[in-house]
Parts: structure tokens; sequence; C-alpha cells
């Protein structure tokens, strides 16, 4: 690379515009420090010139407070950050690494290989178009090396190279090296990867880094700068895929613009196409691509665009624009594999957000077809996943969205789960297929629906949805409401905690996952009754906010009404009726709800009842009188 | 087939994220710290919601101690920009009267721009914050997330950070709190300076070499901006041929002897200079770990 | 065609280091030369120096004998010659000329001619070149209208009176010239009639007391009669010290030369990059 510095110092204006035309790669390392690969990244760095003097000194400095490689440079310490992961002596993120030639700018993740961050490494890959897998020579194919090979395919990297290491500590053995390609290709078959290209390395000694070196004459291919400068980069084989664009926001300054803002996900797109916009299926032609820079004949994957369209057709963000030939596919129904990422398991029928592209909705792992074990890749049932399990799972969503298999499209086919109430990211997943199930089971069509039943009964159809602690009062105060409601003529239904599990929920027990199951089915019972033009009322304890979420979400806007039954744990427990706390604090019962879990109370309920401040009576009332106030009865 | 180059590709990750936040957020804002990596920023601010401005305000949380050509410079680009400027200056360190000088880098830096930024963005609200860090600049921002969540407090957890896949950016959040955002995080210097070349972005001239009145030190060469500027009995400033390569406050600020007057130049300058950028912030002459405690605190 | 031979190192180096410049700016070398001022082979090597070693390796070497060399200059000469440059003069002179440079050694045994001394300084870039600024008369830059308006009227004026007129500076010495730790890098000088150098170096950039006893120097060469001192590198403005001398000194004339005026740079006391 002195041919670079020269021209920095000669010409200056031909280097920049030589530089102009870079391309950018981006790849994985995945390794540990073990295996050479810290070493491996710093040599990238350094032999690019990226290092400054002032960074060497402080490395030097840092080599001899933490380092591990004695008086030697120690390189690993350039690609730890945080204080507290350095102190530990390993790294535990992500971390982005900068640097680049003549040909290419390449942003390196550089992630560790310790067994629980199996979540930081699919982060680190989520983006990367290829991956080195560094392999210690002398130990070869190890359990590690299968399980990063396994996330890699798992992630859809199309490009792999295996960096064969520390080649001088096997005398620069062709006979070990090719031991070892042997053993992986074996391996590899069973997870389908394709494109691998092996290299054997010192990154100690800098053999086949950048230049070939003298110890490996029997050695032909690519270095691994050599190769990549030169490896597909994932956008280039979008270009001939069919054409996406997710809409991320609308731009309309005045009445005459109206643009659809995104990044193209894939292919390409010219004025006059036709295109479809999902999920509405409506149609219309590219009109101008605009940009800040003056229109575009063409743009292609990757770009940051915003389109106008030939005909007014209602878009908002979430839509995907796809070329009319081959659209997106629409489904409220997947097969998916999902990566668990945080410390609060998955739990089959608890509602996440799901972010896929633009589009938010609501979704729930109706069931985990089966675990799989990274080390051994054997496939396990499983009731739940915890952090960094890997499952694969059946999707459905509340409402459908444009898609396309993760296979084919990585920005339209991967997704996140966000858990409503943390607002934590706690699941990453890959759509695999939708589940004909949902196509084939078409929502009946029916002549009479809620309005007419409701209308026939006199009534508007509800839903009232009394929440608290056990005791609280919540089935005393429902009841009453319910009697004055049929005083007055109203068709009503009250469905009590108690009495559904003894019938439809009696397979149920009180675990996390089992009171979620539980709401689950009692929202969707109400939500037919509700269909049916009855006023209904539940009365469940439903102590997390994410279940009553669901319940609110499945109902249409105005017909959830959620009520607090506000009695303080201490009035509660005092009035006991059913003997559960004295049972609960005895040990005799477990998981019950304010004494060994949790009890969410809602945030912004419609009705706060003070229920230890009022009589039943009057608590009836206030629940009649915001119905009155509502316009929900007469 | 077409390629897209490296310029390209970050210009559109950019946008991008800027488009997702607008979408997504209740009330952004844009801090502007009047440098180069606010001005390409801000460029691409424009590209990405043109042909309307950016639908959010500028917030520049002064500290009173900038360099007079920086505050020039910014009343002219906002004017420009058709952009509403908010200025934000820390009350109570006006009244204490907080200056580099009689309270040192660490506290001026700590009461004007740490917690006047927080101030700032509790007084209007704000949610969301872009900022123009770079993941290039120290080794401590490699694992910074584009979308970096603060509490109510404005403190930074490095333990609860959210993954970020694909293009997917979680921006969902509690009342009070806010995001940082870094839509330059993949950004390195050099592909700052080739952008503004490349784009022809105005950037504020002390970038380039030019004749300006300097002392030294602790072997820095500090400019003398104003008349605040504490002399030495008899202390003569001398003009020399300097450059800035970090702008901030001007008594914390260290220059460069250069003849890097063009951009060519400055960017030649930096390709054969072996010193990495934040060499001249003197504020970094801390402890190694000193950006991490900084980015707890809530402090860039 | 332009010979090269008659310029001084210094202006010399100037041209080869703006020949580079301009050729990076994509000149060819015949423009280059024209507008350095410098042949076409004398701007072919400055190139070539600068592809194979850099911008330090632009400069050429001083011409004639090493300095040291030839018995002249010897070490314990040199030590000499740097502590004297030190301090002031003891003649009255406003700093060191060649001359007294030349006679101080020889009080201190070890005689040398003033040529001799004048190559050593060159060698160690301590001989700046006088501003060009007569050459600004019929420029139409600003600097040009900074000459015609600021400087002439006054020149003419102390001219006039039978005054004295200098030119100075204050500049940073070329760290390559002389290691750092041993050897003062700031350097005040002047030049007198006929460009004639005076000099004086200082660990330190120079304070207030350094310039006012220079300029008391210089007012007292011709008492009773104006002084006019046009001047580049210090921020006299800063300096309430400087302004209060000049307001009990109304016959001295202090110029100062405006940032990008001046005919050379402090610049270069680090090495290109």
């Amino acid at each position: 690379m002195a041919h670079a510095s020269d021209m920095i110092a000669g010409d200056i204006e031909g280097y920049l515009k030589a530089h102009e035309h870079k391309g950018l790669l981006r790849f994985i390392t995945c390794g540990s420090v073990d295996d050479g690969k810290s070493t491996l990244i710093g040599r990238l760095l350094f032999e690019s010139k990226l290092l400054f003097e002032d960074q060497l000194a402080a490395i030097e400095a840092d080599s001899k407070k933490y380092g591990t490689q004695g008086e030697e440079m120690d390189f690993a310490l350039l690609v730890d950050g945080l204080a507290a992961e350095r102190e530990q002596g390993i790294t535990i993120d992500v971390a982005y690494r900068f640097f680049s030639t003549d040909k290419r700018k390449f942003i390196v993740a550089d992630t560790p290989g310790h067994e629980q961050y199996t979540r930081n490494m699919v982060t680190g890959a989520s983006t990367a178009d290829a991956a080195i897998l560094m392999v210690d020579a002398r130990h070869g194919i190890l359990t590690q090396t299968r399980r990063h090979s396994f996330l890699m395919s798992l992630i859809g990297i199309r490009h792999i190279v295996v960096a064969i290491n520390k080649m001088d500590l096997v005398d620069y053995s062709k006979a070990r090296f090719d031991q070892i390609v042997d053993e992986y290709r074996a391996f590899a078959k069973q997870l389908g990867l394709e494109d691998m290209t092996f290299i054997p390395l010192s990154a100690l000694k800098g053999d086949n880094v950048i230049e070939h070196g003298h110890h490996m004459p029997w050695y032909h291919g690519p270095t691994l700068m050599g190769y990549l400068e030169t490896v597909e980069v994932d956008e280039e084989r979008l270009q001939h895929t069919p054409f996406r664009m997710p809409v991320q926001w609308v731009n309309r300054p005045h009445l005459d613009f109206r643009g659809f803002t995104g990044l193209i996900a894939s292919g390409t797109v010219k004025p006059g196409d036709a295109i479809r916009v999902q999920p509405s299926g409506k149609t219309s032609h590219i009109k101008r691509i605009f940009t800040y820079d003056g229109d575009l004949e063409q743009a292609i994957a990757g770009q940051s665009v915003t389109l106008l369209l030939e005909d007014e057709i209602d878009i908002s963000r979430g839509d995907v624009i796809s070329g009319v030939d081959a659209p997106a596919e629409t489904a409220d129904q997947f097969e998916t594999t999902l990566v668990w990422m945080h410390d609060q398991p998955l739990l089959p029928g608890r509602p996440y957000l799901m972010k896929l592209g633009t589009q938010s909705v609501s979704a729930t792992v109706s069931q985990i077809k089966y675990q799989v074990n990274v080390n051994t890749l054997e496939h396990a049932a499983a009731r739940q996943l915890d952090l960094n399990g890997i499952g694969v799972c059946t999707l459905s969503l509340s409402k459908p969205v444009a898609f396309d298999p993760y296979q084919e499209n990585a920005d339209t086919g991967g997704y996140i789960l966000i858990d409503r109430m943390t607002n934590n990211t706690v699941g990453a997943g890959m759509l695999h297929f939708a589940l004909r199930r949902s196509q084939n089971i078409h929502m009946q069509h029916v002549d009479i629906d809620k309005q007419a039943r409701g209308i026939a009964k006199g009534q508007k159809p509800v839903l009232l949805w009394f929440t608290g602690l056990s005791g609280a009062g919540k089935s005393t105060i429902a009841n009453r409401v319910e009697k004055k409601l049929h005083a007055a003529g109203q068709h009503t239904y009250l469905l009590d905690g108690d009495n559904v599990r003894h019938g439809l929920n009696r397979d149920l027990g009180f675990t996390d996952a089992d009171r979620v199951e539980n709401i689950r089915r009692v929202a969707e019972v109400a939500r037919l009754m509700v269909d049916a033009g009855l006023i209904v009322l539940t009365a469940f304890i439903s102590p997390f906010r994410s279940e009553r979420r669901m319940a609110r979400d499945l109902m249409e806007e105005g017909e959830f009404i959620e009520i607090f039954v506000d009695t303080p744990l201490e009035v509660a427990e005092e009035r006991d009726p059913k003997g559960l706390y004295k049972k609960a604090r005895r040990g005799e019962l477990k998981n019950f709800t304010g004494i060994d879990s949790a009890y969410e109370a809602p945030e912004d309920p419609e009705l706060h009842l003070q229920a230890a401040k009022l009589s039943t009576e009057e608590a009836a009332d206030a629940v009649i009188a915001l119905l009155r106030e509502r316009q929900l009865i007469g | 087939m077409t390629s897209l180059t490296h310029l390209q590709k970050l210009e559109a990750e950019s946008i991008h994220i800027m488009r997702e936040v607008v979408a997504e957020t209740e009330n952004p804002v844009m801090l502007y710290s009047v440098g180069k990596d606010s001005a390409v920023m801000l460029h691409l601010a424009r590209k990405a919601f043109a042909p309307a401005p950016p639908p959010f305000p500028l917030l520049h949380v002064d500290t009173r101690w900038k360099f007079r050509a920086m505050y020039a410079f910014r009343d002219n680009m906002a004017r420009e920009m058709g952009m509403d400027l908010l200025v934000h200056i820390n009350p109570e360190g006006v009244e204490k009267d907080i200056n580099p000088f009689t309270h040192g880098s660490a506290i001026h830096t700590d009461v004007m721009k740490t917690e006047g930024l927080k101030q700032a963005l509790n007084e209007y609200g704000f949610d969301a914050a872009f900022g123009g860090a770079r993941r290039d600049e120290e080794k401590s921002r490699a694992k910074e997330r584009m979308f970096s969540f603060r509490t109510a407090q404005h403190r930074w957890d490095p333990k609860n950070q959210r993954p970020e896949l694909w293009r997917l950016y979680n921006t969902r959040k509690h009342k009070g709190e806010s995001i940082r955002v870094f839509p330059l995080s993949n950004w390195t210097e050099l592909d700052i300076w080739q952008y503004i070349y490349l784009q022809e972005i105005p950037i504020v001239p002390l970038y380039y070499a030019a004749e300006r009145p300097v002392v030294e030190r602790d072997g820095a060469l500090i400019m003398v901006d104003d008349d605040r500027m504490p002399l030495e009995p008899g202390e003569v400033p001398m003009m020399r041929k300097v450059r800035f390569r970090t702008l901030g406050c001007y008594p914390l600020t260290g220059a460069i002897e250069s003849e890097a007057d063009t951009l060519p130049a400055i960017i030649q300058e930096m390709l054969l200079t072996r010193t990495s950028e934040r060499q001249g912030r003197v504020i970094d002459h801390d402890s190694a770990a000193s950006m991490e405690k900084k980015k707890q605190e809530g402090y860039f | 065609m332009l010979s090269t031979k008659h310029l001084s190192p210094e202006v010399l180096n100037e041209r080869r280091l703006e020949a580079v410049r301009l050729r990076l700016d994509g000149h060819t070398v015949a423009e280059t030369a024209t507008r350095a001022g410098l042949s076409a082979p004398t701007v072919s090597a400055a190139w070539k120096a600068f592809r194979e070693g850099g911008w330090t390796a632009v400069p050429v070497r001083p011409r004639g004998r090493k300095t040291g060399q030839g018995g002249t200059l010897d070490a314990a000469a040199q030590q000499v010659l740097g502590a004297k440059l030190t301090m002031l003069p003891d003649s009255g002179e406003p700093a060191w000329s060649s001359r007294g440079l030349a006679d101080a050694l020889s009080e201190a045994g070890r005689p040398v001619s003033a040529r001799a001394v004048e190559h050593w300084l060159e060698a160690r870039d301590l001989k700046p070149e006088p501003l060009a600024l007569t050459a600004l008369v019929r420029q139409r830059s600003s600097a040009g209208r900074w000459y015609r308006q600021q400087v002439q009227p006054v020149l003419e004026a102390v001219r006039k009176a039978g005054g004295g007129i200098w030119q100075g500076g204050v500049r940073v010495i070329r760290s390559q010239s002389a290691p750092d730790s041993v050897w003062p890098r700031y350097q005040l000088y002047l030049h007198g009639k006929r460009g004639v150098l005076h000099t004086r170096c200082l660990w330190a950039p120079p304070a207030a007391d350094d310039y006012m006893t220079l300029f008391q120097r210089l007012h007292d060469l011709l008492p009773g009669r104006p002084t006019a001192l046009v001047f580049q590198g210090a921020y006299f403005q800063a300096s309430p010290d400087i302004r209060r001398w000049l307001e009990v000194h109304p016959d001295f004339y202090l110029i100062n030369v405006p940032p990008g005026h001046g005919a050379r740079s402090t610049f270069p006391d680090r090495p290109m990059p």
C-alpha cells in the first residue's frame, strides 16, 4: 500500500477522484481472541495505515497494562472498547471497525466467540455481506466453529471465508490445511452453505493476509485482502431481484407534491414502471424519482429515494411498493426462525410488537415447533425460548403484512420483536413462508354483522374488562353492574375467572405462560360475544399489561372498557373471601398474584375505581355513569 | 450493473435513519455543533426531506466560548436553510460565570455542555436528538448503537442498549426517555472530508490554514479569539499559519501549524499525518476511559 | 531562461515548495516555472525530490561549504554564537548583525569572517528574507491596497524627516535545522538599509519586554528623528504594554503586516507531513 501514500503526496486530486468510486463491503469476523481474530483485524487496520501514532502509542501503553501478548504489541486491545469489558479481558458486544484500501471501504463487525453471545453474532451478521470464520490450524474444527457456521447459515450470509490461521505453528503444512478443509466441507454440507473459500493464514506473520508471502508456495488462491476486495456485495445481487421499497415517510410539503420516501430494498426502478402497493394491492405508475440532487432516470437497491406516482392512491408508512409483475406476498401467519435476545423468555401466546421493514404490527408466537441446539444442531421440543434460544415457530399477526421470504430478501423478510411493556428488542426473526392455513380459512362472510345484531337488541355491544387483585371485588361489582344493565333491558353476559377455569380453561395452571393463554382464550371468547351484540363483562385478575393490551387490540376502537378495581393488597388480603391469601402466605399456593407473582396496574384505564372507599352500589353506579357518558347505553 | 460507491451507501443509510426518526418520534431535534460533522449531517437532512426543509429545529448548546467564526457561520447557515435555530446556554453557568480558565476544562464542559444539553432537551421536551458522533472517533464509540437510549435522567446504561439488526431500529421508549441518534456512525473522518469536497458543503473557515494569533499552552497552540483569553504578563501572541482539525471551545481546542488552505490539501494532510483527529481536543487528555464516563453522564 | 543561481537558498526553497504545490494543483511544468519564478529543470527537480522523499526532500541543501567544515566555525565557536544570539548585543545594536557576531567571536578568541557567520546563519534557518514590500506598490490585490494606503504614506513621511525605516518579524525556526532541546525555537529579526539582517533567538515567544527593548534600541539609533517598523508575525493588538509604549513614543510608527499579506509564512517550524 506504499503506492497509496505516493499518490496522496503526489496527486491528491487524482487520489480523491479514484476514491470517489470505491465500493463498500461489510463483513463479520467470527472466532475468539485465541484464534488470532483480533490480531488479524489489527493487522488489516495496520496494513491499511489507519492506525495513528497516538493510537499506536495508546495501544502500546495498554499492552503493558492489560495485554496478553507479553512484550509484543497486543492488537486485541484495538478491538476492545468499553472500560468494564476491558477489565474482564473479553469483548461482550458488537464493535464496528473501519478501514479502506484503494478498491473498497470496509466495515468490520467484530463479535465475541463466547457461547452466550449468539445474540451479538446474529446482530453483527445481519448487516454483513461476508463472514470470516477463524480456525486455529492446530485445533481444527471445534464446536465453536460449528456454532458460528450455523449462525452464519441461519442469517443467510452468502460468502464465507474459512481463515485457517496460525499456519506458522503447524509448519505451514499443506496436509494439515487439506485435512481441515475436508472436515469443514463435510460439515458445511449439512448446513447448505455454498460459497466457501479456504485461506491458510498467519495473521501474526502476515502470510496470505495482504501478500502471499513465501511460506506457503502450495497455496494458489486469493489472499484474504484480495478476497475481500472482490467478493460480491449483497446489494449487487439484490439489484437483479424484484423491486421492493418499504415506505418510510410520506413527504407532502404542499398540495402538488406527494412523495413516498424509502430505501430501495431490492431491484431497480425507473419512471414509467408499473407498481403495486402492498398489502392494499392498489396499482399505479412511477412518475418521478425525486432526489435533492435532481430527478433520477433509474434508482437501484440500496438508494434512499422519494417516489412520486401517477395516481393519487392512498399509501402510508408501512406499505411496500413492489414491481407489478412480482409483488411481495401478503399474509398474517408464518413459519419463522426466531432468535431470542432477552432475559425474559419468549412466551407463546403473548403479543409482541413486530417491526418488519417499516411495518409495525402485533404478533404472537402461536407454537414453538422445535428449538435448535446451536452446538449439536439437534431439535428439541420447547415451551418457551430463553435468551440466545433459537426456535422454529409459527407466528400470527393482528393483520396481514407484505413480505418476502428472508432467504430472498432480508429487508422484507427479517423482523424484530419488541416487548410492549419494556420496549426492549427481545427477538429477531426470519420469515420462511406464509402458512396457507390463514388463506384457506378465509373469514366467512356473513350478512348479519355486529352492528345489525346490536341494533336488534337496542344496544351498542361493548366489553367491560374488570381487572384487579384477587379479592378486590371485581366479580361482586361486575355482578351488580350486570344486574343493573339487565334490569334496564340490556343483553349481557358475565365471564368470570373462576367459572371459566372450571370449563374452557381447566387445562391451564398458574404459570406465567398459562396465565397468558388463559387471558388469550377469554379475550377471544369475549370478542365473539361482543360480535354477537352483547354487552360483555369479564372479571379476571389479568395481571399483565401485555395481555390486557392484546385483549384491547382484538376489539374495535372504543369497544374495550378497562375498569381497574383498585383495592390495596392489605385490604384484599384482609377480606380474603376464598382463603387464598392465607394459603399463599403459607406457601401452599404458588404464583399467587400480589404475593409471589406481579400485578401490573393499568397505566391509563377507562375507569379507575378506588374500590376500598366505595360501596358495591357506588362502584356499579360509576360504571353505569361511564357507559351513559360514552353513549353506549341510553 | 451499477454499483453504489461507499459514499452513496453511507448517504443512503444516514438518510434512512433520519427518516425513521421523523416517522417514529414525536419531537426530534438536530444537535448542531457547527463543526464539519454537523455540516455533513445537516446536508444529509436537507437531502432526506427535500423539497421540504428538515421538519425539526437545530439546537446549539452554546458554552459562550466557541470561536467567533463559528457563531457567524452558525447564524448564517440557519438563515440559509430556513430552519429554526435554538441556542441554549446554561443559565446557571452564566450566573456563576463558568469558564475554562478559572474552572478548568472538565467543569466547564460538564456544566456548559453536558448540563446545558440536558436542560435544553428537558425544556423543549425533545424525545430524539440527532448527533454527529462517529464510531471511528474513539475506541469506546466503536460499540455505540446508532440509536442510543437515555433514561429520563439522560443517563446512558451500557448494559441496556438494544441490538440493531438489518435496517430495523426500535424507537419505542417510555415517557420521559429519549434517544440520541447518530446517523454518521459508520462514516470515518476521511469519508466526511471526501463528502464535503464532493458535495461542496460549506464549513467554518477555521478548518483552513490561515495566519491567526496564537499562544502556547501546555504544548498546544491556542488561538486568541477574543480579549477574554488570559495572557501571561507581557505575553504577546504570535501570528502563525494554523488550522483546526476539530472545533470546540477556543480555549480548549488546539490548532496545528499547516499550509493546507484548500480541501484537497486538508485531506492530503490528514492522510499523511500520523496523529488522530481527537488529539487536538484538550478535554481528551484525561484517563483512557474518560469518554466512557462522559457518555454515561450524558455527554456526547 | 531564468537562472536560479542568484537566489538565496531561502527564497529558492520557498519557490521550490511553491512549485510542488502548483504541480499538485495540476499545473504543467511550464506554467509552474512561470508562476514560481523558477526554471523548468528546477521545477522538475523539486517535483522529483517530492515524489521520492515527500515535502522534507524538496528544499535544497545549503550551497558551498557545509557548516562546521573548513575549520572556520568549530563546535566551540557555534556554542559561542548560540549563546550570544540569545542575549542582547552590548554594542547597542537592536539585534545581532553578522558583523556584530563575528566581532563577538573574535573577542572570544575565535576569529571568523562575517561572511562565514552569514553562511552559518543560513544553514541554521536563521536568515529570513526581507518582505518584498516594494513589489506590492503596483499590485491590485488587497495586499497592494494595504501597502499603498497604510504603509507608503508613513514611510514617505519618515523618510522625509530623515528617520529610520525597518522591517522585521518574529518566526519559528525550522526544527529540522536544529534539535529542539538544545536550540531556541523563536527568532526575532530585522532588516535595515539594504536588507542587512539583525537577529536574536529566544527560548519562548518574545514577550512585550523583548519587543519594547527592540523598539527602544531602534528608536535610539536616530535620536530626535522618527522611526518606522513594518512588522509581521506578532499580534500586538493584544498587548497593553506595547500599546502604552507606543503612546509615549508618538514618533515610532509600528505597522503590522495583516494576515496573508506577508511575503512568507511563519509555518515551517515542524516538518511537513
